[in-house]
């Protein structure tokens, strides 16, 4: 036994707790050392301190405080109402202010909640339709974000048709009060969207929209906001934009569905609709063909299985733009900086067309009409060039120019024209 | 400072209890009252929150006396719930509120150990020279072992003060024996260096 368990037992064995053994080696142990006897000196008085402590007795009234003890009630609810006169104030203060705070947070005796809830997102796809760009230098050029801005379009425009719908449930009287006010709601394509390369990628979303097509109940309705009650399809623009079986008829399509008020009210197809900017109605063009069987999906399917719902699309719209990226790298010889060189091509005709629009630096000014068989658009190219460009462009279609705009200066000339395929 | 162990008898008493004997129980309540007291006196530091401890243990043990198995003795239970109870207590927020603004006006050493000053004055009055040194020696322990953190409190407590075996401060503290003496030898270290300088200070 070392010095330390020994220096350990000593308080025991000054209060006598150790046996006789222990207490002889305990004594042989400090008569040998100086710093034991201290240590058991220190014990000493240790233990007579101790030995000086009072006794704590219990009162004699203890087992009755015990019993008044036991027979009162317990457990939470004695806690948490007793005393009940200083409790309960606090306790009904507590419950005014939790409802307080309940009817200001939920408001449940009014009827504002379903519009509060709807029009939120209707408002704010307003505002952004506001801001939206109308001409094609407004549109952003980075070709990286294309896909994603597609793709968050087609959630915008979900969203916005699902809040549409069930604010024409909720409040059709608040609508029709609020829509001649308000600013029209316009169906904005992405600001950049991508194209189908090949006629062959083209047809693939035609025919999903034939097969959309057949069912008019699934189609997307947006309001016009023009007036009560007045409402468009989108699904018929679309439709009527790809069928476009005459130039004449396309065009109209496409200007009342491209126009850049937005979607044509009653008084607006009355009356003949602005010409669209080229790139906005390019744009929409390929957004329709790539969005039409989507969004009448979408607008079918609960929100929860819009996701899945969409892997299809967002492949064939991948595919499509790696074609396109080969396609450019093609052109890369007549790029220039114009944003129609960047842009990408519903149709291979039109590629073709932009391509020999850009080798005679010129530029395009709007696109009228865009099939695989056809396109109607209007140019503008240097006088000098007007010659070589048609040459070019006859080899391999069939050119009709169907109209002569006045020139904005002596420099250059302004054409409308149809191309055909051969 | 125990009672006699009669363990026997004790479990006869518990018996009776979970009978619905209400006499047993009192009678449990005498023989222990004053030690509980004790103990819950010490480990709170305060006499009347032991004393209102040592009623919620009693009670404890009432309501709860179905669950004494047997295993232990009666008191080794029963001192096991005064231990939890004054942990419970230690670390419970009003407790320690009160710490936080009674040891303002408690300064070190002082007189008032027990917060019981009317019989601090009586005594330096009317007791003898003797008397009076050995009470002050008294409440200079007692103050050191409050001022101790609780865990080397309740082994000094149950050790020296209550004189339980190690065995018994095994099974009431749920600690093994090597903590115990560990902390016990650390605890005395603290108190008699407390004690030397107390006694340095009046030489």
């Amino acid at each position: 036994m070392d010095d330390r368990e020994l220096l350990q037992l000593l308080p025991d064995y000054v209060a006598g707790r150790v046996d006789s053994q222990l207490a002889r080696l305990i004594e042989e142990r400090c008569a040998a050392s100086e710093e034991l006897r201290s240590a058991l000196e220190a014990a000493r008085r240790y233990t007579d301190a101790l030995g000086a402590i009072e006794e704590v007795r219990a009162p004699d009234d203890f087992l009755d405080k015990v019993h008044r003890r036991i027979e009162e009630p317990s457990g939470m609810v004695h806690r948490l109402f007793t005393p009940i006169r200083r409790w309960l104030p606090v306790e009904l203060a507590g419950v005014l202010v939790t409802a307080l705070l309940v009817l200001f947070l939920f408001n449940p005796f009014s009827g504002e909640l379903p519009q509060l809830r709807t029009s939120q997102p209707v408002q704010e796809y307003e505002s952004r339709q506001q801001q939206a760009p109308v001409s094609p230098a407004a549109i952003p050029q980075d070709q990286s974000r294309s896909d994603t801005d597609t793709k968050s379009e087609k959630k915008r425009l979900a969203q916005s048709e699902q809040s549409l719908h069930s604010r024409q449930k909720v409040e059709p009287a608040a609508r029709a009060q609020r829509v001649p006010t308000s600013p029209p709601v316009t169906m904005k394509p992405a600001p950049k969207a991508t194209s189908f390369a090949s006629a062959s990628d083209v047809k693939a979303p035609e025919s999903e929209n034939k097969d959309a097509e057949k069912q008019p109940g699934r189609s997307l309705r947006m309001e016009t906001g023009s007036a009560p009650g007045a409402e468009n399809t989108v699904q018929d623009d679309i439709s009527g934009a790809l069928r476009s079986p005459a130039p004449a008829q396309a065009v109209q399509n496409t200007d009342a569905y491209g126009s850049a008020a937005g979607i044509a009210t009653p008084s607006a197809s009355a009356a003949p609709p602005p010409a669209p900017p080229a790139a906005v109605a390019e744009n929409r063009i390929a957004l329709e063909k790539k969005t039409a069987p989507e969004l009448n999906e979408s607008a079918a399917q609960p929100q929860s299985t819009m996701k899945r719902k969409m892997s299809a699309p967002r492949r064939c719209v991948a595919r499509a733009f790696k074609e396109e990226r080969s396609l450019e790298a093609e052109a890369a010889p007549f790029a220039d900086e114009d944003y129609s060189a960047s842009e990408p091509e519903p149709t291979e005709l039109l590629a073709t067309t932009r391509k020999a629009v850009q080798r005679y630096q010129g530029s395009i000014d709007s696109v009228f009409t865009a099939t695989p068989q056809k396109v109607s658009l209007q140019i503008t190219l240097p006088s000098g060039k007007m010659d070589g460009f048609y040459r070019r462009l006859s080899r391999s279609c069939t050119v009709t120019i169907t109209d002569t705009l006045p020139p904005a200066d002596q420099s250059t000339i302004s054409v409308k024209f149809v191309v055909h395929l051969k | 400072m125990s009672p006699a162990a009669t363990p026997d008898e004790d479990l006869k008493l518990v018996e009776l209890c979970r009978g619905g004997d209400r006499t047993a129980f009192d009678r449990l309540v005498m023989k222990y009252q004053h030690i509980v007291v004790g103990m819950c006196t010490r480990l709170t530091g305060s006499r009347a929150d032991g004393e209102d401890t040592a009623q919620e243990c009693f009670v404890k043990v009432y309501r709860h006396i179905a669950r004494f198995s047997g295993e232990s003795t009666f008191s080794t239970w029963l001192y096991r719930i005064v231990v939890n109870t004054c942990r419970n207590r230690h670390r419970s927020w009003g407790n320690r509120l009160s710490r936080q603004t009674s040891t303002l006006d408690k300064a070190p050493d002082s007189d008032d150990a027990t917060g019981d000053k009317s019989t601090t004055l009586r005594d330096t009055r009317f007791t003898p020279v003797k008397d009076l040194e050995r009470k002050r020696l008294g409440m200079a322990i007692e103050t050191a072992i409050n001022q101790l953190p609780s865990k080397y409190k309740e082994v000094v407590v149950l050790r020296d003060l209550q004189e339980l075996s190690y065995d018994e401060i095994e099974t009431i503290t749920g600690m093994n024996e090597g903590t115990v003496k560990s902390r016990l030898f650390r605890a005395r270290s603290i108190l008699q260096q407390k004690l030397k300088g107390l006694k340095n200070g009046r030489s």
